[in-house]
This record gives C-alpha cells, sequence and structure tokens, in this order.
C-alpha cells in the first residue's frame, strides 16, 4: 500500500512546526489537512475523512486537542480512525485522559524528530 | 539625597533558609517559571526539528564541516530540552506536586535498560561498569517506572561525568528486609568535605565538578531525592575527595501513599 491516497489531518496552533511537519509530509506523498485551532479543524471535518489526525493538545480557543477527539470518537466516519496525540509535556494526566477518550498514541513533541513521527504515522496507519 | 547601604551577616545556612523558603511561598513565581519554561518547549521541539531535517540532509546536501557545526547546535538543543524538563520536575516536587504511577517493576531489568541507553558514554570514557545482584532474590519492587529510570540515570551518568577515564563504575541491587537497595559506586574525583551537606540541594554544585562538567544544572540530585523521597525511601552517600562517591538509596516494600 503506498501513501499517496492517505490523508493526515495536523491540527497545530504553531505555524512553524506545522509548516515543517506539513512539509514532510508533502513528501512522503500523503494529503494534508491543516487546521490552526480546533474550530477550523472541525469546519474541515464537515467536508473531509482524514484517515489520520495528529493533535496538538493545547489549541487557542474552545476546542482543543481532547475536545476534537471526542468529536471524532463521537463521529461514524472516523470514530476507527487512528489519532495521535502531540503533547509539549508527558503528563501522566494527560496521557491518561487521552487514552480514555480513545488517542492511538501520546507523543511529547520535543522528544522526537520529524523522522519518527512519519514512522510512527505510518505504523499507525499501516503503510 | 544620599544612599545608606545596609548590611547585615548572612551565615550560610541563613541563605538556604531563605533560598527554601522562596522556593516553598513563592508559588506566584513558581508558576511564572513553570508556565515560561512550559513555553519554551514548543520553539525548542521546532530548532530540533528543523535540524534534523537539515542533518539528514532533506533540503539539501551539507558539508562535513557544517555536519559537525549542526550536531553541535543539536546537541546544545536537546541540552535545553533535559534543562527544561529538569526545571518542571523540579518545580513539581517543590510544590509537592509529584504524582507517582507505582507497578510492580524488576529493578535489575530496569536499571540494563538504562545502562544500555548510556553504554556509549561509558565505553568512551573506557570505564569498566558493573552491575551486580546481591544475595537472594529480588522481588518486584512497586515503584513509578519512568520516575526511577529519571534517579538511576541521574546517578549513573554524574558517576560517569566526575570519573576519569579508564576509571570504575559498579552499580549493586540488593534485597534488603524492608525494600530493594542499589548503590552506585565510582571511582571518581568525589566530593570535598565541605561540599557534603548541600549536594542535595537545588541548582548546587560541588566545587570541583567545574572542572569536568560545567554545564551540569544541580538539579539532577535534587530530583532523584524528591522521587526517592516520594516513594518513602530514602537517599544518602558516602565520599572521599580524589577517590570516589557511593550514591545508595532505598526504595522500600509496600504499597506508596498516593497524594
Amino acid at each position: 500500500m503506498n501513501t499517496e491516497q492517505k490523508k493526515v489531518m495536523w491540527v497545530e496552533d504553531d505555524e512553524f512546526l506545522s509548516g515543517l511537519i506539513s512539509q514532510r509530509l508533502t513528501k512522503e506523498q500523503f494529503e494534508i489537512f491543516t487546521a490552526n485551532n480546533g474550530e477550523d479543524a472541525l469546519t474541515i471535518l464537515k467536508e473531509h475523512t482524514p484517515d489520520i489526525f495528529l493533535l496538538d493538545l493545547m489549541l487557542p480557543g474552545e476546542v482543543d486537542g481532547f475536545k476534537l477527539l471526542e468529536t471524532i470518537r463521537a463521529n461514524e466516519k472516523t470514530k476507527d480512525k487512528p489519532v495521535l496525540l502531540f503533547s509539549n509535556l508527558a503528563s501522566k494526566e494527560d496521557m491518561d485522559k487521552g487514552y480514555g477518550l480513545g488517542a492511538t498514541k501520546f507523543l511529547i513533541k520535543s522528544s522526537m524528530v520529524p523522522d519518527e513521527i512519519i514512522a510512527e504515522i505510518k505504523s499507525a496507519l499501516g503503510v | 539625597m544620599s544612599r545608606r547601604l545596609s548590611f547585615r551577616l548572612i551565615s550560610k545556612k541563613d541563605l538556604a533558609q531563605e533560598e527554601d523558603d522562596f522556593w516553598s511561598e513563592n508559588s506566584e513565581q513558581k508558576n511564572f517559571i513553570s508556565m515560561a519554561t512550559h513555553q519554551l518547549r514548543t520553539p525548542l521541539a521546532g530548532i530540533k526539528w528543523t535540524l534534523s531535517m537539515l542533518l539528514n540532509e532533506e533540503v539539501g546536501p551539507i558539508t562535513k564541516d557544517q555536519k559537525k557545526w549542526l550536531e553541535q547546535a543539536f546537541h546544545s538543543n536537546e541540552k535545553l530540552i533535559h534543562l527544561t524538563n529538569e526545571i518542571l520536575s523540579a518545580l513539581k516536587i517543590d510544590g509537592g506536586g509529584m504524582q507517582i504511577y507505582p507497578a510492580p517493576t524488576d529493578i535489575l531489568m530496569l536499571v540494563r535498560e538504562v545502562v544500555e541507553i548510556i553504554r556509549p558514554s561509558i565505553e568512551k570514557k573506557g570505564i569498566r561498569f558493573k552491575l551486580e545482584k546481591g544475595k537472594g532474590e529480588i522481588r518486584p519492587a512497586t515503584i513509578d517506572r519512568d520516575r526511577i529510570v529519571t534517579v538511576f540515570q541521574n546517578l549513573i551518568e554524574n558517576a560517569i561525568k566526575y570519573t576519569p577515564d579508564g576509571g570504575e563504575i559498579k552499580v549493586t541491587v540488593t534485597q534488603e528486609k524492608d525494600g530493594i537497595k542499589c548503590a552506585v559506586k565510582d571511582s571518581g574525583i568525589g566530593i570535598p568535605q565541605a561540599d557534603k551537606l548541600n549536594i542535595f540541594r537545588r541548582f548546587f554544585r560541588a566545587h570541583n565538578a567545574f572542572n569536568y562538567d560545567q554545564q551540569g544544572t544541580g538539579l539532577g540530585l535534587f530530583i532523584s531525592k524528591g522521587i526517592i523521597e516520594r516513594h518513602g525511601g530514602k537517599i544518602w552517600f558516602d565520599s572521599v575527595e580524589g577517590r570516589g562517591t557511593n550514591f545508595y538509596f532505598i526504595l522500600p516494600s509496600g504499597d506508596i501513599i498516593q497524594n
């Protein structure tokens, strides 16, 4: 299976980080949807169904990563899609909450390099 | 208008007390430091990701020299990330907010994993490293695995840092009546007598430490003590300057009382 048809949604409020990974994902032939906040992500989800979600936990506005995860799990089309949660900290409270809401994996941004993030995405998608 | 300067004699003990008071009382400042440190992590991740992509030549080919400098920058950034981790851990210890998530753990297995992570530093200095099990069977300990990994990492990395090339480090794990006793012994520079009382203080560094490692934060032992005490255990050391240091800690048997 190749990655050409796979759609990745990357929700991250830091545009620099978002741009870096988007560029890397494009090289890998993924189709990418980016949003800088939860509300924009929800708007995109009305029209598109990504195959995998990468969500930052802390997002500006009313909809943070946890709320997005809840919405994704409550939606028939996305309830079984892998969701990777990204955080700045390995807080056990956040990890427990994330896994409790159905996150596939919890990742710490500063512990990883882009290659490892791509590997996690591919592994979660089974490609 | 003339200004009068007032002086008062401050003993080391007063200073230490003032420092303790600052950390235990100023929750607003601590919140600020915690938030600021937390905010640093996103740009640090950005720098790490960028340097990694440059080093992997994803943006274009780099020369041998450029690679060397980029690696240095990557390494420095890793130190900054480590520092933010240490500051956040230290603040949690100060505020009594360090949560412990205990589970039965094979300590010997845990030490072997830590050693594998830091083996390159051991080999680089040609240090003879031994891991020994004391008499009898080691029972699984009910501990927070990640936190105890941090303690072993701190103690063994310190031992490596302060042991001259070709020296010796020995880690011993022994089952005792009331818990598991762990020891990290090195043949390093030792701790000067005058510094012994302060060695577990936050940001404290022994006077002879700077010659061996200029960039240490002085938080590792403070954090380790906080973690061990949070497990209901005890940490201590004996040391002779110029001959070596032995750190010991006990992880007690039985359940840990949660906050």
